[in-house]
């Protein structure tokens, strides 16, 4: 890269930060893959399959309104070595899994890893909401074809990596999430599967044009930050894993997408913080909210980017000022 | 001051005796009167001596005649000249009227006197002498005495209306040019008037009317030069010029814009020069000379104003400014406002933009070469300036006889106003900052050489801070900053073998740095220990044949400090770069060494004709491969206004020294190449204005472009261009006129094939290029300006779709191909007002700079959303308003 082009890129960077924005990233409007859960079949607690064992991979499908069937088509291969763009396949694709249920399922698939293998593999597919999947689209050549759907229907093309285990080093657990708290309070609301009318419900209530920051916090469970040895070249460090923990929510009013569980609990650094939080506040949303109260839906995805996740939903009341 | 030197002039001082009247003409009694000289006739003497008898009859009363009107006697010349003095005795015969009667010389001078004291005694008027109260005449003596003056305290000079002098000195060694034709014409083309300067250079107007003047100065060997002045009525108007002595003759001046200069044959086809006059008044601009190259014909604009030269259709990496032969590692300070040196110690700026001289190499591109000038010999001479956007100083003087130095600096103030004035929320907590420095010494120890000395540098620094709530990448957060810096130590030497060879010497030793990090994702730390050498040897073999040889080489150690995601091709690259997976951490430590040997026959077979043929051989370490690139340029007068043009050439460039790392890019990749065409027509329509069409063809080959998805070897050379178009320009040049203005119009096509792929447009394609600038002088110092810019919009990507990573939950868009939308149209107003103070001993300017007058929103790009469905224009730069403040002695 260019010195230049990072010249401009940091240029962007502040320009953007005075410009007008897109939708923020944490704004669910529509269908959208939030993550994928990885568990080994007879270790459910561990993302990285070794050879010869099988994988049960689930796709995380959100949607603003209410859960629709959906279809999708899978090829997992072994992968190229590429340095960017959307990966592809290096030969032929050896396994396929097409999904096409009437129930409201989440995506998702197995896989048996072959006992002689030798690296990761990757998966390439698409999801289709409302739809039929197209069958015909050539993963590994998207530009081909980028419509994930025949006909009518809402989907995404979607691309991943199953990390296989070679060793007792590259073995990885999936972090789970502990305990999410709103307001230094335990928040353990799920969602309902009603959108509105929840002014009369259990679920925790703020008002609409309230100014006050609410501070989500989440913890990850003991033992979530595995230490493992990082090859760099001929290094080879010891590493703890950092935990990236995105948030989303349905409505406006959220800090940002993204909050990183990185440091040690005592430290005042803010970007070594030893728990995810981000602030709420419910006076950027753009519109009257129904009296009834409407249902705010909260997804949080914590991954330790060495494949393993977990995924909770949480979910507030917002209603109008009296 | 008046420089004429007061003459000292003979004053004629007179005394005349009167007291007695020696002897009274008719009968009537004598009488004794008192008298300071002896100046009588025997008569009146015994007159004097008789003795009074109080018994005698009461005597009349006579009263003597006396000088009513003097007439000054002239005073010898040679009398004058040989220091003598003298008296003249003469008898004068008074009638009764006062009126001298008679005169006679009673004791001869000589040397001239008596005739000069007669003539002028003649003319006298007297009140006459009177008996009793009756006039009467009477005969006397008289006296006239010459005698040389001492000169008198010079008395206040009344000037009614007003003067207008002053001095033209060689901007070389501030000598006086003598024997100057200086024109001076009134604004209402009432007055006109002319003279020539003397041996010290001088001239003096007097007696103007106040108000504005047009002069000229016209010399054969330093060109024309045309000023205009103030004179306020009681006030002299004072004003020094330097005049730069004419190219003596290397290179023909294609000029942009230039001054009548007639020069022998090009060794470029198009060379496109402003003239110094015009070079800090282009309008939105700030007066930095650099900038004004943004005007030209074939630059394009980049986006953001980053200051990227985009020089016909070429990446701005495939162009290269060199200052005085050696490479200058960035143009402009961050943001494009301002460039790097103080243009006030420019001396030329020449734009190549294609078809250039074998003198450079390494690029495929364009060129600009940067000409400094040698600092004042004539006394200290300094400016200051003060704007919003920066705050700079400059000071030249002589050091000794035989050298002079100039010594400037510049700082921004963009961080201050940024403190002050913008919200505190909105992540960015410093401001870019910069400055820039330069030391320059001139030594002339013979008439046959001359030493430069250049020590300068930049600093640039930007940082922002990216907090966890602004990035949708986790690993992207935490501080970013960016800093650029280089500090360069350059000499020159030009020595003179007779009048028919000159030996130029050009060595540098930089330190240029980078570094530039965002938080644990990415951290790029370069040094760079650059050498740069070049030996150039030019012999006039004979009135038709010139020969140019020289030696350019480059030794570089660097060291570079990397992590963050692989890098990619430089252009038309389709991927983010991904801060994910394939992160790289890399060092290396290594030296670059380029040397080059260069020729050039420069030959006028007959006399319309020229022709320059060349060649360059390169040598590039790293790829470990020599490459020869031959160059031809020609050019037929057709007529004494018209000139036909064309070249042809190949031209090379080694890959970026990470596509050919073995580690981060590809060992075996080869040279870069292009062939430049092109033709063209110069027309000076009248004196002062000059038309220009020119057409050219660029194709460009073995261009590094990077395999699919970035697999091994990642990097090759199977890249293909073509850039094709036509530049029409038109001159109105200063000389001469209350303005200058420039009209340049590009139409161009500029496209690439990677590895296989279809054509597609060049990430900076811009079709039409129409800029615009005019600039007028209004009486009494003011002067206002305008550049309008109209440019097509630079291409972009229409992502069709994306594809989400599940692990990463990072989009990557689908795009069909490659810029197949562009941006809306470009407009852009600037002006420029600047109003100024002449005093006698400082000059003092205010100006306004307003870049995008009517604030523009014109879009740069797009920002998408996660998965490209949705997007937001990116605008460019608001109104800049500079108010500035500038004063010069």
């Amino acid at each position: 890269m260019r010195l230049r082009t990072l010249t401009t890129m940091l240029l962007g960077i502040g320009l953007i930060a005075c410009g007008d924005q897109p939708d923020p990233t944490y704004l669910i409007t529509k269908a959208r893959i939030i993550g994928a859960t990885y568990a080994v079949d007879g270790d459910a607690g561990r993302a990285t399959p070794r050879a010869g064992e099988s994988v049960h991979v689930e796709l995380l499908l959100t949607q603003k309104e209410d859960p629709t069937a959906n279809s999708w088509a899978i090829i997992i291969c072994e992968p190229a070595e590429t340095s960017f763009g959307v990966g592809f396949c290096e030969g032929e694709p050896i396994a396929f899994a097409i999904g096409d249920t009437p129930e409201v399922v989440r995506p998702n698939f197995d896989f048996a890893v072959p006992a002689d293998a030798t690296g990761d593999y990757a998966f390439f597919g698409a999801v289709c909401l409302g739809g039929q999947v197209n069958l015909d689209l050539n993963p590994t050549d998207f530009e081909e074809s980028v419509n994930p759907c025949v006909g009518d229907g809402v989907g995404q093309l979607l691309s991943g990596a199953i990390a296989v285990a070679a060793n007792d080093n590259e073995v990885n657990h999936s972090p789970r999430i502990a305990e999410v708290r709103f307001d230094g309070e335990p928040w353990t609301d799920e969602p309902p599967m009603e959108r509105t009318g929840c002014a009369d419900g259990p679920l925790r209530q703020v008002t609409f044009g309230d100014a006050t920051e609410w501070e989500i916090e989440v913890d990850a469970a003991e033992g979530s930050r595995e230490a493992f040895i990082e090859v760099d070249g001929e290094e080879m460090n010891a590493v703890i894993e950092e935990l990236p923990t995105a948030f989303y929510a349905t409505e406006k009013g959220l800090e940002g997408l993204y909050s990183v569980i990185d440091g040690d609990p005592d430290s005042e650094d803010r970007t070594a913080t030893p728990f995810a939080n981000l602030t709420y506040r419910a006076d950027d949303i753009e519109e009257e909210v129904e009296a009834g109260g409407r249902v705010i839906r909260f997804e949080i995805v914590m991954r330790d980017d060495r494949g393993g996740m977990d995924h909770v939903s949480r979910a507030l009341c917002l209603v109008p000022a009296t | 001051m008046n420089g004429g030197i007061e003459t000292l002039r003979g004053c004629v001082r007179f005394a005349f005796l009167v007291a007695a009247l020696a002897g009274l003409v008719g009968s009537g009694p004598k009488s004794a009167v008192a008298q300071d000289a002896p100046a009588d006739t025997g008569a009146s003497e015994d007159a004097a001596e008789a003795p009074v008898d109080p018994d005698a009859p009461v005597e009349p009363v006579i009263v003597p005649p006396s000088v009513a009107e003097f007439v000054e006697a002239t005073y010898p010349p040679e009398a004058e000249e040989a220091g003598l003095e003298a008296g003249v005795d003469m008898a004068v015969t008074i009638g009764v009227e006062g009126e001298v009667v008679d005169a006679e010389v009673l004791q001869p001078a000589g040397h001239g006197f008596d005739e000069a004291a007669l003539e002028a005694v003649r003319r006298f008027r007297f009140t006459p002498a009177t008996r009793d109260g009756e006039p009467f005449a009477v005969r006397i003596r008289y006296r006239y005495v010459f005698e040389l003056r001492e000169p008198e305290p010079e008395a206040p000079e009344v000037i009614p209306a007003g003067r207008l002098e002053g001095q033209i000195l060689a901007e070389e060694d501030g000598a006086p040019i003598t024997a100057v034709e200086v024109v001076l014409t009134s604004e209402d083309q009432v007055l006109a008037r002319r003279m020539v300067t003397g041996e010290d250079g001088r001239f003096v107007f007097e007696e103007l009317p106040a108000g504005a003047y047009d002069l000229r100065v016209i010399t054969t060997e330093y060109g024309e030069m045309d000023q205009r002045e103030e004179v306020i009525a009681g006030e002299i108007t004072d004003v020094t010029y330097r005049m730069a002595i004419l190219d003596s003759g290397e290179e023909e001046e294609f000029t942009y814009g230039a001054s009548a200069v007639i020069d022998p044959p090009p060794r470029e086809v198009t060379r496109r020069s402003i003239p110094r006059a015009a070079l800090t008044r282009i309008p939105g601009t700030r007066g930095d000379a650099l900038r004004a190259i943004e005007i030209l014909p074939g630059v394009a604009r980049p986006p953001f104003g980053t200051g990227q030269l985009i020089i016909r259709g070429s990446s701005p990496q495939d162009s290269q400014v060199f200052v005085e032969g050696v490479p200058l590692p960035q143009i402009y300070h961050f943001g494009g406002l301002t460039s790097v040196i103080n243009s006030r110690l420019l001396d030329r700026i020449d734009f190549f933009p294609g078809n250039f001289s074998a003198r450079y190499g390494r690029k495929i591109g364009g060129v600009v070469e940067v000409d400094v000038r040698d600092p004042s010999r004539d006394g200290f001479h300094g400016v200051a300036e003060l704007s919003v956007i920066d705050v700079s100083a400059l000071a030249e003087f002589p050091l000794g006889e035989n050298a002079s130095a100039a010594v400037g600096v510049r700082r921004s103030m963009i961080d201050l106003v940024f403190e002050n004035v913008l919200p505190d929320d909105i992540g960015v907590v410093a401001a870019p900052v910069y400055y820039d420095y330069q030391a320059f010494v001139t030594y002339r120890p013979t008439p046959n050489d001359r030493l430069r000395f250049l020590f300068y540098g930049s600093n640039d620094r930007f940082a922002i801070n990216i907090d966890d709530s602004l990035g949708d990448d986790p690993a992207i957060r935490g501080n970013a900053s960016l800093t650029q810096r280089f500090n360069q130590l350059q000499f020159g030497w030009r020595h003179q073998f007779g009048a028919d060879t000159t030996l130029d010497i050009d060595v540098l030793g930089a330190l240029q740095q980078a570094n530039f990090g965002l938080g644990d994702a990415f951290g790029f730390d370069l040094d760079v220990w650059q050498t740069s050498h070049r030996v150039e040897l030019t012999h006039q073999a004979n009135s038709r044949v010139r020969l140019i040889a020289g030696i350019d080489s480059s030794l570089t150690p660097y060291t570079l400090n990397y992590n963050g995601p692989r890098p990619g091709q430089a252009e038309g690259e389709q991927e983010d770069p991904d801060f994910n997976d394939d992160a790289i951490t890399y060092s290396v430590n290594d030296v670059s060494y380029r040397p080059a040997f260069y020729f050039e026959a420069d030959l006028r077979p007959f006399e319309p004709w020229q022709v320059v043929l060349g060649g360059r051989v390169d040598y590039d370490r790293q790829i470990r491969r020599f490459n020869f690139d031959p160059r031809m340029v020609t050019t037929l007068q057709v007529a004494d206004t018209v000139r036909l043009k064309g070249g042809a050439g190949m031209f090379s460039q080694p890959p970026e020294f990470y596509e050919s790392d073995p580690v981060l890019g590809n060992e075996e990749l080869g040279w870069i190449r292009g062939a430049h065409f092109g033709a063209g027509i110069d027309w000076d329509v009248v004196p002062g204005i000059r038309l220009g069409v020119e057409g050219f063809y660029k194709r460009l080959w073995n261009r590094v472009v990077s395999t699919p998805g970035g697999v091994a070897p990642r990097f090759v050379n199977d890249g293909l261009g073509r850039i094709y178009g036509a530049e029409v320009s038109a001159r109105v040049s200063p000389e001469g006129r209350r303005w200058f203005g420039y009209l340049s119009y590009t139409l161009s096509r500029s496209e690439r094939r990677d590895a296989g792929d279809e054509w597609r447009l060049f990430d900076f394609d811009q079709t039409h290029i129409f800029t615009l600038t005019a600039s007028y002088q209004l009486p009494r110092g003011w002067e206002i300006g305008g550049t309008l810019r109209l440019v097509s919009g630079n291409p972009s990507n229409q992502p069709i779709g994306s594809v989400v990573d599940v692990n990463t939950l990072d989009y990557t868009a689908i795009n069909s191909a490659l810029n197949t939308r562009r941006n809306p149209l470009f407009h852009r107003l600037d002006i420029r007002i600047e109003k100024k103070w002449t005093f006698d001993a400082w000059r003092l300017a205010l100006f306004l700079d307003i870049q995008n007058v009517y604030n523009q929103q014109n879009q740069e790009g797009l920002i998408f959303n996660y998965d490209f469905t949705q997007s937001v224009p990116i605008t460019g730069l608001p109104i800049i308003p500079a108010l500035g403040l500038r004063g010069e002695i």
